[in-house]
This record gives structure tokens, C-alpha cells and sequence, in this order.
């Protein structure tokens, strides 16, 4: 049986987008089913603030993704990508005993890693604050400090699973769950996922993970990151802070009048660092007040715009610094995210983190959606990441049923 | 969508009344709200944008009956109605005449309403005529106590000072002045301090004041500021709009120069207006100050304004700089309205250019 096409949804600060796919036979590539992305103003610093615009930017982004569709499958549920402002990880283990035959020292069997899993599982996390998947890392036995990938077969008293918890502002999840409910009626919310851990899996190779790599996903309305490194999760956290802070900056600064004035000065005059900007340049400004026309220097935009990026990567860098990763992503750092694209962003990133700025890319097989690697490696890991899950539990079902039939085999054989 | 504004707020009737007036000035461009417990006294209001009554369960649109503690239990009732007129206000200016009634009842839950959705406010206050007698007298020094640490910055006017004609150098009111004179005196003189701060703000002009330095300028001066205000016209005027502004008893400077700590002043005047009016008025105010005071200026022209020349200045008793500037307070901030999230102690919604004390490379 064909199992139910997988659909992202990414509810971005400035838009909307919606992804569905389904595993290929043979390959690790989803085959993608549908795309649509819409323009969005419902959403501010993570939050939402019109619900109304928000729910019709996500029922036509899904529009999109059912017209592509057609009949080929049912969207039943969703996993969600939002920018939420205020996401924070803490270490977490549980711990299970391992079982023995009078001694105290036993064999790690499949049975007790699941056990470990599942306590894992069941962590909640504190009042007031919503779940994120919990993000398994690694094992160890007997407190003893060696990270463990695998410890089947390992032999121990006490088995420990150590993993991440993200979670984020309870009325965050809660109010974008109602919003779902309202804008795609039939389609279950199944989980909250993290765009920066998503984009990371999309736009870096399994080396990058291993020597460690850093990736920030700069949106709209939020920043989010995450760091990996010998391919668990080290670090992750996200700021109500993006792209609309530097525009926000610019308007204010320039008193453009309007907020599209701001943006479309950001996006052809703004730049990440200040070197090579130079100071005699002046640029046109527009005003809605439509008096004298007016002009800025290019130097002080690049100064507003450098000052806010440059407090932002320094805010991730001293939360890295906090928890002890900071100069753990010897591969580099990766920008995503809609608001990336600022010029000279990868060298001031590679100033500040002292670390290789690396380029996204994703290989979908679209060009126009590879083409945006930027902007679309979060829901394309998304999709990729849910379908081998998808796969995973479909194995085990399968697992599950023939040790069902085995069963009843050996029963007839007896 | 819609930039926050700034907003006049007239409360009660005299303060409906006062902004009414100043929007009238600027040919009603000015976003002018009158907020009463009578909807039939804003019916006159014409100048004014938008009418909201307050307590229509408890006085039925009638009017508060010159009760102040039932006007301020109507403005209680109210908060919802007056928690949305607030919704996109940059700075809201607020006036209220402070005798009896909605004025002095209603501003104090207003001020309150206004600060806890961050929203910056410059209210006036207006005290009756003495010769209204003790009673009222002493109403209005009862209101002005419900005042106490409400409002970022407070003026407070009399209407013994407002029918002061601006062009007196003694504030002296002539005695054949009827009371219609006096009265009209009186509405000109507030509808001119109420409409210059928009008009500073909002109007093309040589020495612009942004809707974001005002707001910052506000803030800075939290607390207690004089009004002063002067006008001249015809040969010499900028001479002449210096002294009144400078030596006129009421609204003038020099009773109170030496308590100031910082000043707003804004020139309004015709297309007329030369290099050496602006100087010659900007060397007056900042030689009557302690030495240092900062001083912003702005310049706002006008062709209804044409040979007339009008100087107003807010002069702070407070000056803070470096005042703490809630996102929201902000003109021109998008995130107006939305949560403040402080990011290890700070609003990060407040652009960087200005918490770090960024020169921007203007010139």
C-alpha cells in the first residue's frame, strides 16, 4: 500500500510555503508532488499577529500543492516549520537498567534501547513551554564519558540516552495550532519542526555534521540556529530578531515612509560590511511624503544594516560561547533563510565566527527550487528528514508483522 | 499598511474642544480624536478625525454632569474602546481641560491605558480661568494630584496664560478684550502648541524633525515641561518673536530657563522664512539656557503661514538621552504593538544604530 504523501508547511514572517512529497523507491531524492509559496504579513518576530492574513497565505500555498496533486494523494497531516522567536535546548537523558542474569553486569539488547528511547520520549518539557522533537544524540553506560553511537551488545549496569530537548513558548505552538485547524480543515497537525536543524540536514553533507558545522537560518522574523558536530546535536536556540529588524532599522533611520520603501533600499543599497562601500556615494531615497526628492549616504546605510547583523551573529556567538560549542564547526557555518541574501553577509559571518562561510545547496532535481537553496533547504530537509522517518516506521510495522506471522508459523509447526 | 501616527487625543469637552482647534489649523489633516462622555458636544467637533464616547452605559451619551469621579469610572468601563483608539499611535498628545467633569475624570485612565500599551504621551493639561472661582480652582489642583507620575511629559497650561495673545511681549491682554476675544485667544493659542508638534513632524521641511526624534525626544524629557510660545510678523519679526519668546511672563522662557534641561523648539512660518529668522531665534533660546542644555530645533513651512512667524518651544525639566526606548514608543516602528521580548535584557525591536549610539555617516 502507498503510504499518504508527506506535507511540510512553512509559515514564514514574509511567506508562506507549502511542500509535499513522497519517498521514491530506491532512492534517498523524494519525489516531490507539490510546491507552493505565498506572500505573507501575518506573522511578526515569530508570532502571530493578523491570524486572518496568515491563514489565508497558508490555505493558498496548500491550494497550490492540491492543484499539483490533483488526485494522486490526500493530505491528511502536517509537519509544521515556523519561525518561532524563542526556542531554547537543554540537554536531556533518561536512563534504563540493564538487565542481567544474577550479576550486575548485562548485555545491552534492542528491548532496553528502546525502553531508553521511549523514557526519552516521554520528557516534557517546562511549564509554559511547548516540545519540539527531542533530538537523540548519543548513549553512554555506567555515567562513564564516552559517547557511545551504538551500544548494542555493549555490556553495562545502567544504560543512559542523552538528547535535546528544543522547545519553545506554549501559546507560540498553540496559536499556530489553531490557526492550522482553521486554514487546512482535515489536516492533522503531527509536529513543530526546527528550521535551522532542517536546513542543516538539506544543504550539508554527513561530513560537514561530523567536523562540525554551524547553521543559521536567518528569516524574517526570527533567527534560528543549530550546531552539529560528530553528528549530534550540540547546540540550538532561535531570537525574535530577522531581516524585518534591518529594514525596520533603515526606515527608521532614513525615514523612508514605508516599510516596501525600507525593504527595496535594503535589498539594492544594504550591505552586511563596510568595506569597499564607498563614502561619497549617495543613493536615492523614496518618501511617501512625496516632498523634495532626498538622498542618503551608501556608507550609512551599510552602517545600520552592518550594526544589526553584526549584534545578531554576536548574540548567537555569545549563546554558543555559553555553552561551551563555541570553535566546535571546524567545517564552517551555513546561512539560510529568506533574509540571507545580504551582500557581504559571508564575510562578516566569517569574521565574526572565524570559520568558513559555506554556500547552501540543495538538489531536489527542481532547478527553480535549487536555484533558492537559501530560502527552500528548510523545507526540503523537512520533507526529506519526515519521509525517512515515514520509512522508518514503516519498517518497523513491517518488522513487527512478520515477527506477528513468525509467530504463528512456529505455533503451526509445533 | 499603516505607519503608527502621531495622534492628538482631546478629552472632555474643553479638550475635544482644544483639539478641535488644532486640527482646524492644519486643515483638519491632523489625525485628531475627541474622547467624551457627551456625543452631542462633539457634534460641533468638525476638525476632528474620529469621536469616541465613553461610558454610554452609565451616562447614555449625555455627559458626565461635571462629575470627575464618574467620568473617571466611565473611562474604567471604557478601556477596551479606549485601548483600540490607542492601537498604531506613534505618541499620542493629549489635551484635557482639568475644571469638572470627563476632562479631569478620564485622563488619569487614559495616561495609565497609554503607558502600559508603551505608547508615549505629551499631555496638556488645561486649568479654568481664576475667576471661575475657589470650587473649580480647587478641582482642578485634585485632578492635577490624580496626574501625578502619569504621562511622559506633562505641560501644564491655565487658560490665564492661553488668552495671553502670542505677539505680547508684556502677556499683558488688553482690557477692552471681550470674552468671545479672549476665549478665541485662548483655542488659537493651544490649537497652535497642540498642531506644531505634528506639524514638525509631518510636514516637508528644511529642518524636519522625524516622528522617531520626537518620540526620542519626548522620552528624554520625561516628566514636568513649560510651554512657551511667541509670534511675529512684519519687519524685524524674527527680533521681535525672540523677545516676546524669551521675556513674556506667561509662556515665555525666562521665569523658568534656569530648571531647564533640554528644549524642543519649532519654527512655523510662510515661505518666507529667512536663513537669519532661524538663527537669530535659535541663538535667542539657547543663550537664555544653562550652558550646554541641548536644544533640537525644527523647522516647519507652511503657505498658509505666509508673513507670519511663529516660535513654540517645550522646555524640559528632565533631560535623559539615553532614556530607554520601548519598540513601540517608537514612531515609523513596525513592531508597534507587538510583544516586547527582551533579548538578554534588551529590546532588540529598538534598531541597533540607536541603542549602540551609532553616528551615522550622514553628510
Amino acid at each position: 500500500m502507498n503510504n499518504p504523501p508527506v506535507l511540510i508547511i512553512d509559515v514564514g514572517t514574509s511567506h508562506v510555503a507549502a511542500m509535499a512529497g513522497r519517498s521514491r523507491d530506491g532512492s534517498d531524492r523524494p519525489e516531490l508532488l507539490g510546491f507552493g509559496v505565498c506572500q505573507s504579513a501575518g506573522m511578526r518576530k515569530g508570532r502571530i499577529s493578523n491570524p486572518e492574513i496568515a491563514a489565508d497565505a497558508i490555505e493558498n500555498a496548500l491550494e497550490k500543492v492540491r492543484a499539483q496533486i490533483g488526485r494522486n494523494g490526500m493530505l491528511r497531516s502536517a509537519n509544521v516549520i515556523a519561525s518561532f522567536g524563542d526556542v531554547r535546548a537543554e540537554n536531556v537523558s533518561a536512563d534504563v537498567t540493564i538487565e542481567s542474569d544474577g550479576s550486575s553486569i548485562g548485555t545491552v539488547s534492542a528491548r532496553e534501547k528502546q525502553q531508553a528511547r521511549d523514557a526519552l520520549f516521554k520528557l516534557t518539557p517546562p511549564d509554559g513551554r511547548w516540545a519540539l522533537p527531542i533530538f537523540t544524540n548519543h548513549w553512554t553506560i555506567d555515567g562513564k564519558p564516552d559517547a557511545i553511537k551504538e551500544p548494542l551488545d555493549r555490556d553495562g549496569a545502567v544504560l543512559t540516552i542523552h538528547g535535546k530537548l528544543l522547545h519553545m513558548p506554549f501559546d507560540h505552538g498553540d496559536m499556530l495550532a489553531r490557526l492550522l485547524a482553521e486554514a487546512g480543515p482535515g489536516i492533522e497537525l503531527e509536529n513543530y519542526r526546527f528550521s535551522a536543524l532542517d536546513a542543516m540536514n538539506a544543504a550539508t553533507t554527513q561530513q560537514h555534521r561530523e567536523d562540525g558545522v554551524l547553521c543559521i537560518d536567518f528569516g524574517g522574523g526570527t533567527t534560528s540556529w543549530c550546531l552539529s558536530r560528530h553528528d549530534s546535536l550540540v547546540a540550538a536556540g532561535s531570537i525574535p530578531v530577522g531581516g524585518d529588524h534591518v529594514t525596520n532599522d533603515l526606515l527608521m533611520a532614513f525615514n523612508v515612509g514605508s516599510t516596501s520603501a525600507a525593504e527595496t533600499l535594503k535589498r539594492t543599497h544594504g550591505s552586511a560590511v563596510l568595506d569597499g562601500v564607498p563614502r561619497d556615494e549617495r543613493v536615492r531615497l523614496s518618501t511617501e511624503l512625496g516632498g523634495t526628492e532626498r538622498t542618503a549616504p551608501a556608507y550609512a546605510i551599510a552602517q545600520v544594516v552592518n550594526a544589526r547583523l553584526d549584534e545578531t551573529l554576536r548574540i548567537i556567538k555569545a549563546r554558543l560561547e555559553a555553552e561551551g560549542a563555541l570553535f566546535k564547526f571546524g567545517a564552517g557555518v551555513l546561512m539560510c533563510g529568506r533574509a540571507s541574501r545580504m551582500r557581504g553577509l559571508d564575510k562578516l559571518v566569517s569574521r565574526v565566527f572565524d570559520a568558513p562561510c559555506i554556500e547552501p545547496r540543495i538538489e531536489t532535481g527542481y532547478s527553480g527550487i535549487d536555484r533558492d537553496a537559501a530560502g527552500n533547504a528548510a523545507i526540503w530537509g523537512a520533507l526529506q528528514s519526515c519521509l525517512r522517518e515515514q520509512r522508518v516506521r514503516e519498517k518497523n510495522r513491517k518488522g513487527l508483522f512478520d515477527r506477528f506471522v513468525g509467530l504463528f508459523e512456529s505455533e503451526d509447526s509445533q | 499598511m499603516n505607519e503608527p501616527e502621531i495622534r492628538l487625543f482631546g478629552i472632555g469637552g474643553a479638550g475635544g474642544r482644544l483639539a478641535n482647534a488644532a486640527a482646524a489649523s492644519v486643515g483638519g489633516r491632523l489625525p485628531a480624536i475627541a474622547i467624551d462622555t457627551d456625543a452631542t458636544d462633539m457634534n460641533a467637533l468638525a476638525a476632528c478625525t474620529r469621536f469616541v464616547t465613553i461610558g454610554n452605559l452609565r451616562f447614555r451619551g449625555l455627559g458626565s454632569g461635571g462629575d470627575a469621579p464618574d467620568a473617571a469610572m466611565a473611562a474604567e468601563e471604557s478601556r477596551t474602546t479606549l485601548a483600540t483608539v490607542l492601537d498604531g499611535t506613534a505618541l499620542a498628545v493629549v489635551v484635557a481641560g482639568l475644571g469638572e467633569g470627563t476632562g479631569a475624570g478620564a485622563l488619569p485612565t487614559f495616561l495609565r491605558l497609554a503607558e502600559s500599551r508603551n505608547v508615549p504621551t505629551l499631555a496638556f493639561t488645561v486649568a479654568p480661568f481664576e475667576m471661575e472661582g475657589i470650587e473649580r480652582l480647587k478641582a482642578a489642583a485634585a485632578a492635577t494630584r490624580t496626574l501625578d507620575g502619569l504621562g511622559t511629559v506633562r505641560v501644564r497650561l491655565s487658560n490665564d496664560e492661553l488668552v495671553s495673545p502670542p505677539e505680547s511681549a508684556s502677556g499683558e491682554i488688553p482690557p477692552e478684550t471681550t470674552l468671545a476675544d479672549a476665549l478665541a485667544t485662548a483655542e488659537r493659542n493651544a490649537g497652535f502648541a497642540l498642531s506644531c508638534i505634528w506639524r514638525l513632524a509631518r510636514t516637508p521641511a528644511f529642518l524636519r524633525l522625524s516622528p522617531a526624534t520626537l518620540v526620542q525626544t519626548v522620552l528624554a524629557g520625561r516628566g514636568d515641561a513649560h510651554f512657551a510660545i511667541a509670534e511675529a510678523s512684519g519687519p524685524d519679526r524674527e527680533n521681535k518673536v525672540a523677545d516676546i519668546l524669551v521675556e513674556r511672563p506667561t509662556l515665555g522662557l525666562r521665569a523658568i530657563a534656569g530648571d531647564v534641561r533640554g528644549a524642543l523648539v519649532g519654527i512655523c512660518a510662510g515661505r518666507d522664512l529667512r536663513l537669519a529668522e532661524i538663527e537669530r531665534v535659535s541663538k535667542a533660546v539657547s543663550g537664555m539656557l544653562p550652558t550646554g542644555t541641548p536644544v533640537r530645533l525644527s523647522v516647519a513651512t507652511d503657505s498658509a503661514l505666509e508673513g507670519r512667524l511663529l516660535v513654540s518651544t517645550l522646555a524640559f525639566r528632565n533631560w535623559n538621552e539615553t532614556a530607554g526606548v520601548p519598540d513601540s514608543m517608537r514612531a515609523n516602528n513596525r513592531f508597534s504593538g507587538t510583544e516586547v521580548v527582551p533579548v538578554d535584557g534588551e529590546n532588540l525591536d529598538e534598531p541597533t544604530w540607536i541603542r549602540r549610539n551609532l553616528k551615522l555617516a550622514m553628510a
